[in-house]
């Protein structure tokens, strides 16, 4: 398939640009930082062409349906995300040293995907449960919350290097007020994003299932990370909590995240186990 | 004034603070999502059995008066959740009456006092006289703003305008869906029921199966006309399809094709197409080859439903199929029973009738077509018992459902306009010093102020070049 030798190759794009944002991270120059952007741009562009190449291909096979229907397609697409929120983020905030913690999260989650045998690239038929055009709505909103808070979890590691690590040498990275200004914007699109999610996700079981929540993992480990970046808004409206609390409470939030998008998948048992 | 409150006073506030603090959101917010994880790992509603295979019954009866094992609907985990639903109450109260104020108390006027409390604010000088800055003003501020507002006090010209005004009213409507959502939830379980049944083709029920194994009556029929499972070419199914039809007062009221993700709804009842499978006690057409004994013809093929009986021409003989056992044996007084839904021994009972009389009555055996116990001058050879589908249903009723659908749709508009929407204004005063106006702008958003900073600057520049 076509979309699949693109993606192997998006993937050593993605190694490529973060080796360029890691280059400019160390010496500072403006052409090294253009490049990696450009070099970035132009795997989310390889990768959108491939997204776009399965769902055709799909067709071809005679059960045409948007490639987000399995645990590969799905960490494409996650990886699809984060590199566009990201881009976004560096388009607005215009820092680039961030790239080089986000893109590596996104080659990683290709390369697990593209050189490991343990996810299924084939295109498979949808099972009837899955032939819902909520299908489309649930994951993409849930995939933009998941890739907002990738994102808010690599700028809080940076912000926990920053002030923590390399406190001497500032300069490097950048201010501490961007970073956490960064960290809250993130979250303010995840927040939103995730409770469409559950409300898609809710309203796609009530269709099949009849019920709209039932207690599942999946669905409970969705709502415990809702309970927790809601608890995270409020400590940081009324208290205040910015900077290194809030930065710890990002990466435990993004913690909550992976455990419900991969952890209940493979340690769990209940009835979301397509991806 | 403070030393002045009285005891009660006192401590009444206290408690009023503590149902209306962020601090108790926060922990309840938190603990909520510490023993949600709970549940995900302690597997939920098994049965006594199951969950003694793994503890004993001293910790299992420990764990069940816990309540653990139906987490979600233990009396502690919903106090939690009510407690949050005061809590949020509380402060939405609290906080929508100090919004509300700040939305109706809006001064069109830019006063001293308000300029001191205000951080971005800036002064201009211009040469122009107000006739001429008047219309330009208001053509910038239209820009960014709808509808700017002009008002005159004492020769000064005041233009305020403003947007997303009511975002501020964001956290309340998020914070009352939260309460609507688990208010349709408590319909739910209170006026709602959920419940099984399995309709063999062509049958019809009036009954479902409910969790606690009583049956319910629907009041009205569903009849299973017919149950289609499609297949992809890899063989992985495609479609599960049942058509259903619905009898009410004994009338035919509507048929509808179901279909996973497409349900059939009637007067509050919900059909889910959920699962099928054989009907064990239950049988398709039957093929019966009948020839006479020791002959070498290969007979005649008939095809009949049980319960039904057939002629063989000729002979006047009339063969009712009037019993079939899937795992026929003889107990130990020598009567025929059946001992399980499997096909161990499928076996037919054939009464054979000259006339109305009665001539004999016998048992055939697919497995063993050459066995003796067939009597009279004919063998029977069953060729082939065809199988009955169900189809599995789960049928719902649940009268809050728009209810949480209702809170819901709040729930996102709220959010959204909290995170996506930040109240922005923008007062400009001008006062004519002999030829010069004397401009003075301030703004103000409730979110995002390093972006209104933006747009308050651009503003600054284009009034600057008026």
């Amino acid at each position: 398939m076509v979309s699949s030798r693109i993606l192997s190759v998006v993937t050593f794009v993605y190694l490529l640009s973060t080796f360029l944002y890691i280059c400019y991270l160390a010496f500072r120059s403006k052409v090294i930082g253009n490049l990696a952007t450009m070099v970035t741009l132009s795997g989310l562009i390889g990768q959108i062409a491939a997204f776009i190449l399965r769902w055709k291909e799909s067709y071809a096979l005679g059960y045409g349906h948007i490639p987000l229907s399995n645990q590969f397609e799905s960490m494409v697409f996650f990886a699809l995300v984060i590199i566009f929120i990201y881009l976004v983020i560096e388009y607005k905030v215009k820092i680039k040293t961030l790239g080089a913690f986000v893109t590596p999260v996104a080659s990683i989650l290709l390369a697990l995907t593209t050189l490991t045998d343990s996810f299924s690239n084939e295109i498979q038929p949808l099972v009837p449960a899955l032939q819902s055009n909520w299908l489309t709505y649930h994951v993409i909103t849930c995939f933009i919350g998941y890739a907002a808070f990738a994102v808010s979890f690599g700028v809080s590691i940076i912000y926990l290097i920053a002030t923590v690590a390399l406190k001497e040498r500032q300069g490097i990275l950048p201010d501490e007020g961007v970073l956490d200004d960064v960290n809250y914007k993130a979250i303010a699109i995840g927040f939103p994003m995730l409770t469409i999610g559950i409300i898609t996700g809710a309203a796609w079981a009530n269709y099949a299932w009849g019920s709209y929540w039932s207690w599942d993992p999946k669905e409970t480990w969705s709502l415990i990370t809702w309970f927790f970046y809601a608890a995270f808004l409020h400590a940081r409206y009324t208290h205040g909590w910015r900077g290194k609390k809030a930065a710890i409470l990002s990466i435990v939030g993004f913690v909550a995240v992976i455990f419900t998008y991969f952890g209940v998948n493979y340690l769990l048992t209940g009835l979301h186990s397509y991806a | 004034m403070k030393h002045n409150k009285g005891k009660t006073e006192g401590s009444k506030k206290r408690k009023n603070d503590f149902l209306t603090s962020l601090k108790l959101t926060i922990a309840l917010l938190l603990l909520l999502a510490a023993v949600s994880i709970i549940g995900t790992l302690l597997p939920q509603n098994l049965t006594e059995g199951e969950y003694l295979r793994h503890y004993d019954t001293a910790s299992y009866n420990m764990l069940k008066t816990l309540g653990v094992f139906d987490l979600y609907h233990s009396w502690w985990f919903i106090l939690l959740l009510f407690l949050l639903c005061i809590n949020l109450l509380a402060c939405s109260i609290k906080n929508v009456s100090r919004t509300l104020k700040i939305l109706t108390q809006v001064n069109p006027l830019l006063t001293d006092d308000q300029i001191k409390n205000l951080t971005l604010k800036t002064r201009i000088d211009k040469k122009i006289s107000l006739n001429d800055a008047r219309e330009k003003i208001v053509r910038i501020l239209k820009k960014d703003f709808p509808s700017p507002q002009e008002n005159s006090e004492n020769g000064i010209r005041h233009f305020f305008c403003e947007k997303a005004r009511y975002s501020r009213l964001g956290f309340f409507i998020t914070h009352i869906s939260v309460l609507i959502i688990l208010i349709g939830g408590l319909m739910g379980t209170f006026w709602g029921l959920k419940g099984n049944v399995e309709i063999p083709e062509g049958a019809s029920i009036h009954q479902v199966r409910l969790p606690n194994g009583l049956m319910f009556d629907l009041g009205f029929m569903v009849r299973c006309d017919d149950f289609n499972v499609a297949y992809y070419p890899n063989g992985a199914p495609k479609d599960y399809k049942s058509s259903l039809t619905i009898f009410d007062d004994g009338k035919e009221v509507l048929t509808k094709i179901i279909e996973v993700n497409h349900p059939l709804k009637y007067k509050g009842f919900a059909f889910y197409q959920e699962s099928f499978g054989e009907a064990a006690d239950q049988r398709g057409e039957i093929t019966l080859r009948v020839r006479k004994k020791r002959s070498k013809e290969p007979g005649r093929e008939f095809h009949v439903n049980l319960g039904e009986s057939f002629t063989l021409p000729t002979t006047g003989l009339r063969i009712k199929v009037n019993r079939f056992f899937p795992d026929f044996i003889l107990d130990e007084n020598g009567t025929v029973m059946n001992r399980s839904f499997a096909l161990h021994n499928p076996a037919l009972e054939l009464l054979i009738f000259k006339g109305d009389e009665l001539q004999t009555q016998t048992w055939v055996f697919q497995k063993f077509p050459d066995f003796h116990g067939s009597k009279g001058e004919y063998q029977f050879l069953i060729q082939d018992i065809g199988t009955k589908v169900y189809t599995g249903l789960q049928v719902t009723k649940d009268p809050g459902v728009n209810v949480v659908w209702a809170g819901c749709i709040l729930m996102i508009l709220g959010i959204l306009s909290t995170f996506f929407f930040s109240h922005q204004q923008v007062w400009i005063r001008t006062k004519t010093v002999g030829n010069n106006l004397e401009l003075v702008m301030a703004g103000t958003a409730r979110k995002n102020r390093i972006g209104f900073e933006k747009v308050f600057e651009r503003l600054k520049a284009e009034i600057e070049n008026i």
